[in-house]
């Protein structure tokens, strides 16, 4: 059992990514897509396994942001099988 | 009476930005706006503050997302007359970002130095 958190909007203008980190469970992993690109340049993200961070690299380059070491940028495709990966997925919107 | 004296705001209209270039159509409704008064000479000045600053970033690129990318307007806004782009520092460093990653003329101010500048103006509307 785990989940996909997929979080949407930026993590400096709403709780979503915070709250979602509250309720983490092990195995658990995170996609950041539309403005929840921005999360990659917040603190919360450096608490987390880099390695259970994932995002979209059309939405990071159309918002001018560069990737960050360690966390995988993925494309659509990928996004898919992430879901299917998981039992279930959380949109944090 | 009191005493007390409030200095009168020196300057016209105010935009202030603090949504982030994609997330909503505050950011387009802004720069729209910007244009229309700058072509009735009623150049206004701009305030990037919070994830406004998101929208300065140089090399955004819309087209990715299929989204029109209004942000190359910015680069126009000399021709309208509108000089007065102020950052807010603390909003930049919060986000990981500093004034190279930003378009050019534009001017990073600290918190203090934002809010006086946006007290000087007589009408403020908010994005």
């Amino acid at each position: 059992m785990s989940t996909l958190h997929i979080i949407r909007t930026s993590p400096f203008a709403t709780s979503d990514l915070s709250e979602c980190l509250n309720i983490l469970n092990s195995g658990d992993e995170i996609l950041l897509v539309d403005d929840g690109c921005y999360g990659l340049s917040h603190d919360l993200l450096k608490s987390l396994d880099p390695y259970s961070v994932y995002v979209i690299e059309q939405h990071l380059v159309a918002r001018g942001l560069n990737a960050v070491e360690n966390i995988q940028t993925i494309d659509m495709k990928m996004m898919v099988e992430l879901t299917l990966k998981h039992t279930n997925s959380i949109t944090w919107q | 009476m009191t005493n007390i004296s409030h200095s009168t705001p020196q300057n016209g209209i105010a935009l202030l930005n603090t949504s982030a270039p994609f997330s909503s159509s505050n950011a387009k409704d802004s720069i729209d706006l910007a244009l229309i008064f700058g072509s009735y000479e009623l150049a206004p000045s701009l305030f990037f503050f919070s994830d406004g600053v998101l929208q300065l970033i140089d090399n955004i690129d819309g087209d990715k997302i299929s989204i029109k990318d209004f942000t190359k307007t910015f680069s126009a806004l000399e021709f309208y007359d509108i000089e007065q782009v102020y950052v807010c520092e603390e909003s930049l460093k919060q986000r990981g970002l500093s004034k190279v990653q930003l378009i050019e003329n534009v001017e990073v101010l600290s918190n203090e130095q934002f809010s006086q500048k946006l007290a000087s103006h007589k009408q403020v509307l908010k994005f």
